[in-house]
């Protein structure tokens, strides 16, 4: 169980005793997480803990067979994944390439399509309400463009970008429609250092300028345990401690996990 | 540039005759049935092997309003929409397995729905000559236009230009816009885009249903300028040759369809060009049929392996290759704007 958080009132992101079986497989086992309002919370865990399976329950993709997810106060276990998005829940993914052939600002576009309220077949007039949806919007994606500090790589095919700079961009694909609560699938695995540093410096802006939410998978724990508020640590589905990155990282399963001593 | 086009598109009519000019017109009808397979399988990813499955349905409501309500209502203005319509609730019915399947197994429903529609086709075509008495060639009236009956080749020719121009501007826009997005980004990655917020079974259905409508409109186009409903017109090789035609003209992009279908369509009279101009012996045309299909065959082969992009990459590759000169990549400089 997850207890101690004082600061904020009421949490954004509440996972409540989820539970999700693959078959047989126990992926996650009474997993309880709250993610509050301004707070940037770290996921850690091996691999196969069930970290991205967390984040499939609370997006939808994954159905829990018992629990919920309760979003800004709201119950949306069960519901589509696409519906739990309009609820203001966006990720990032672990490989960023899959929308490659997009220009960064067409991905970003793409991001945007919620808030694009035109019917699609207005699409078709070269002119009208669907211009000047697009063009409103774009504004939008050019704040997002601005503020990720990706303006030289604007019209650039996004296959063709450092892969630094897709994750960047991915980042800045979920950031688009405003979301309460991020999900990020590690957005730092496979950068080098000064990428790292460049993903954590947006990430912590995001947390004090525009006070989100964040579930943050991590495997670099140096710089979780620097930059989160708190952790929560996951092992075979299983929460084996939640709190202060510093306690969190001393916690002996936490330490056994990692590091494999003799149990 | 695009005015300059259409301009010369305007006078071709006066410089060439109705041989080169019939040809035309079929690319024109081809244009839109491949812009139509473009927005499902290029776009949407839906491999469709139903094209002529959607064809015979627009060809079927040419032949109902010209037969069924009467000539007078063989207007463009009403069989248009109608066969549009028509295309689309076909298309959304060939599209509902697409829901619960993916890859190969749409692609066969899709194979199943046009053996269906043929079927049904055929049928009707008995009734016809049986209870209607109408012969076994089934004749339309020509199409009407409010002002003008579209009956020369020449007045084909400016209807034709003018649909395909409509149709190409139509699909750009929806291509350009969320609609276009949406479905490349499902043909990638279905479950990344229902997260991202975009309903995917719904936009799989709309790409069936905007594909089957353009092939619906090219279909009552091709009935009314054959003058006939032939059901045997359209065989599961037509349905090949639309998805060559996105193939060799680049999947995913408006202006690759176009340069496809005019290449699938006059390939064959290029190569009856090249016979006669080199004066072949007369077995060769005797194995004509034969020859175009192996050719046919060969080039998508070739396409496939060396040029996926199609005609349009090849195209970009020429362009970049005089734009760059003498440079093989854009200079450095020019990247930091």
């Amino acid at each position: 169980m997850i207890t101690g958080i004082t600061e904020p009132s009421q949490p954004s992101l509440q996972v409540a005793d989820v539970t999700v079986k693959f078959g047989g497989l126990l992926a996650l086992d009474n997993v309880t997480v709250d993610v509050p309002t301004p707070y940037l919370v770290g996921l850690i865990g091996p691999n196969g803990a069930g970290k991205t399976t967390l984040i499939n329950a609370i997006t939808g993709v994954a159905k829990p067979s018992s629990g919920h997810v309760v979003i800004d106060g709201k119950d949306v276990t069960g519901k589509a994944p696409s519906q739990i998005a309009h609820m203001g829940v966006a990720r990032t993914f672990q490989l960023p390439q899959a929308f490659g052939h997009f220009t960064v600002v067409e991905t970003m576009m793409l991001g945007a399509h919620m808030m694009l309220k035109y019917p699609w077949f207005a699409g078709v007039l070269p002119f009208g309400w669907a211009r000047r949806e697009e063009a409103r919007v774009l504004e939008k994606v050019e704040e997002v463009i601005d503020f990720l500090e990706l303006e030289r790589y604007r019209d650039k095919v996004v296959r063709t970008l450092p892969y630094g700079v897709q994750k960047l961009v991915d980042l800045g694909r979920a950031l688009v429609p405003n979301p309460q609560v991020l999900l990020l699938d590690e957005p730092s695995t496979g950068l080098t250092r000064e990428e790292k540093e460049n993903m954590a410096r947006f990430l912590l802006r995001l947390r004090y300028e525009r006070h989100l939410a964040m579930l943050w998978i991590e495997h670099d724990l140096e710089l979780i345990t620097d930059l989160a508020d708190r952790l929560v640590a996951l092992c075979f589905g299983q929460v084996i401690a939640v709190g202060e990155p510093k306690e969190v990282m001393r916690t002996p399963e936490v330490v056994s996990a990692y590091v494999g001593a003799a149990s | 540039m695009a005015i300059a086009a259409l301009v010369a598109a305007a006078i071709v009519p006066f410089v060439f005759d109705t041989y080169y000019l019939s040809l035309l017109n079929l690319v024109f009808i081809a244009c839109i049935g491949a812009i139509g397979i473009n927005i499902t399988t290029g776009y949407a990813g839906q491999v469709n092997l139903g094209q002529a499955g959607f064809l015979l349905v627009g060809e079927f409501v040419a032949g109902a309003i010209a037969i069924h309500i009467g000539a007078i209502w063989a207007n463009f203005w009403i069989a248009a929409p109608a066969a549009m319509i028509a295309g689309a609730a076909v298309g959304v019915i060939v599209g509902w397995p697409a829901l619960r399947v993916r890859g190969l197994y749409v692609t066969l429903a899709t194979l199943a729905a046009f053996f269906v529609i043929q079927y049904l086709g055929l049928r009707y075509i008995e009734y016809l000559q049986q209870t209607l008495k109408t012969g076994i060639d089934i004749k339309l009236s020509a199409l009407d236009l409010l002002f003008m009956t579209v009956s020369s080749e020449r007045s084909w020719y400016y209807l034709l230009l003018s649909v395909t121009v409509v149709v190409i501007v139509a699909a750009t826009g929806l291509a350009h816009t969320k609609a276009g997005r949406a479905w490349q980004a499902l043909r990638e990655h279905e479950l990344m885009t229902e997260v991202m917020g975009i309903d995917v079974a719904h936009y799989k259905l709309i790409a069936f249903a905007v594909g089957a409508s353009l092939a619906s409109l090219a279909g009552m186009l091709f009935g009314f300028y054959h003058h006939s409903v032939n059901p045997e017109a359209f065989t599961v090789e037509v349905s090949v040759q639309y998805l060559a035609m996105i193939i060799i003209g680049g999947m995913g992009s408006i202006a690759g369809a176009v340069l496809g279908a005019a290449f699938v369509v006059l390939i064959p009279y290029g190569l009856e060009w090249v016979l006669d101009t080199f004066n072949a012996p007369s077995q060769f045309l005797i194995y004509f049929s034969a020859v175009r299909l192996g050719v046919f065959a060969f080039l998508m082969l070739i396409f496939l392996l060396l040029e996926p992009e199609g005609l349009i990459g090849l195209w970009e590759r020429i362009r970049r290759f005089f734009v760059l000169w003498p440079f093989r990549f854009q200079p450095l400089e020019e990247k930091r704007r």
